[in-house]
């Protein structure tokens, strides 16, 4: 299939990019890491071709999938390897936000932090950005039943994960 | 049917058939274990959506708006690349599927919008980096009109300066019209504004400044505000649910 050129409007783009970013939070648990994801999403989404009948938002989440596994996850792994991973994934909103809006991102981060990439690939997309399970295996390129067992694992996991955080 | 992770997992997305959505509910009513279940991955979700959404409250980075400013340049310099007809454009939205909203959800996004309030209510009126003008041509009417008749409820967009627009909830209005209450946030700043159509226009109907949002974090406000007046005196009946807001969404927000 002929790849086309990336004639997607600034408008598109812009009504995109929020969506992104929270991905790319997701990904991270950073949001220093998110921004970089997303700057990394949208470059590459700008330079390269988009495949005929491709649908835009699956194709920057999955531009924002593959960059988070080519490059940040990589980058985050070393990274912890020499600091605390709590320490990684705590981010202030803005100065004033309490100890416990705090407690609860690090807890969410840390317990997605413990899941599979897989995992964490699938459950940003549908409990945060609320795409379908058909919307999701075009993203990832898997098939639907993948989608729906990772998600569950996913569930399960940061279910046991924050039980008593709160 | 096996009441499996799964299983509750689809059930939380309204993923399942009409049947097994109704067995689900059936057993959930019958097994408090898996009721329990439920309310845990349900829990789950809500925990991501108050921690990720959080990045929405935060300015972008220069870099990336420089990077979409950059974009809009390009675009203006090709315009034959910038639009092809719906039928053979091979651009088209995605469209996530908003979350299905329990009860003691709605009521927690009330309680939010209220929060809003209350922090914003009677704070210094500044906006900051962005500013919502009415458009000149049409005195009152907003200048987010395509956006509030596209977006749910939950979404934000990207509005001007690295500023976001999030529509909270949609009701219908005592004298029958469509409205919107939303916000918009850039930076530490923000303002929540209540819209209605009519002559087939949003149309600002109230606002409040919003000059501080510390997080997404669900409290209810204790005291009333202006804007939360202004809900109580206005909204007829139930606040519209995700599947009513898409049928408008379609309809072009004719009235009912």
């Amino acid at each position: 299939m002929p790849p086309i050129k990336n004639d997607f409007t600034e408008q598109q783009l812009a009504e995109l990019v929020p969506s992104i970013r929270r991905y790319a939070y997701s990904l991270t648990g950073s949001m220093p890491d998110a921004d970089d994801l997303l700057q990394t999403t949208l470059e590459r989404l700008m330079t390269k071709s988009i495949p005929e009948g491709a649908v835009l938002a699956a194709w920057a989440f999955r531009i924002c999938r593959n960059s988070w596994i080519d490059e940040h996850r990589g980058r985050q792994v070393r990274e912890n390897a020499v600091h605390e991973p709590s320490l990684q994934a705590a981010q202030s909103v803005d100065g004033e936000q309490d100890i416990h809006s705090q407690m609860t991102l690090d807890k969410v981060h840390q317990a997605m932090a413990h899941l599979k990439d897989d995992q964490r690939a699938v459950v940003g997309l549908v409990a945060v950005e609320g795409l379908s399970y058909k919307e999701v295996a075009a993203v990832l390129e898997v098939p639907v039943g993948t989608v729906m067992s990772r998600l569950a694992r996913a569930r399960a996991a940061l279910s046991a994960l924050l039980a008593g955080a709160y | 049917m096996n009441m499996t992770d799964e299983t509750v997992s689809a059930f939380l997305d309204h993923a399942l058939s009409d049947a097994e959505m109704a067995q689900v509910r059936d057993a959930i009513a019958q097994d408090p274990i898996l009721a329990a279940r439920v309310e845990a991955f349900a829990v789950v979700d809500e925990r991501l959506r108050e921690t990720y959404r959080a990045i929405d409250q935060t300015p972008l980075p220069a870099s990336v708006q420089a990077l979409l400013k950059t974009r809009a340049q390009e675009t203006e310099r090709e315009p034959s690349a910038m639009v092809k007809s719906p039928a053979g454009d091979n651009v088209v939205a995605l469209h996530g599927k908003p979350k299905k909203m329990s009860w003691s959800q709605m009521a927690q996004g009330l309680a939010a919008v209220f929060a809003v309030f209350a922090v914003g209510f009677g704070a210094a009126i500044g906006l900051g980096s962005f500013s919502e003008q009415t458009t000149p041509e049409f005195d009152g009417a907003i200048a987010y009109q395509d956006v509030l008749s596209r977006a749910l409820s939950g979404q934000s967009v990207l509005v001007e300066n690295g500023a976001t627009l999030t529509v909270q909830l949609t009701f219908q209005h005592m004298d029958g019209r469509p409205c919107r209450y939303y916000s918009v946030r850039g930076g530490a700043s923000g303002v929540d504004s209540i819209a209605c159509i009519s002559h087939g226009l949003w149309q600002l109907e109230a606002r409040q400044p919003a000059a501080h949002l510390p997080s997404q974090d669900y409290q209810a406000a204790s005291g009333g505000s202006g804007l939360e007046s202004v809900l109580d005196s206005i909204v007829k009946g139930d606040i519209h649910t995700l599947q009513q807001e898409r049928d408008f969404i379609e309809q072009g927000w004719h009235l009912r």
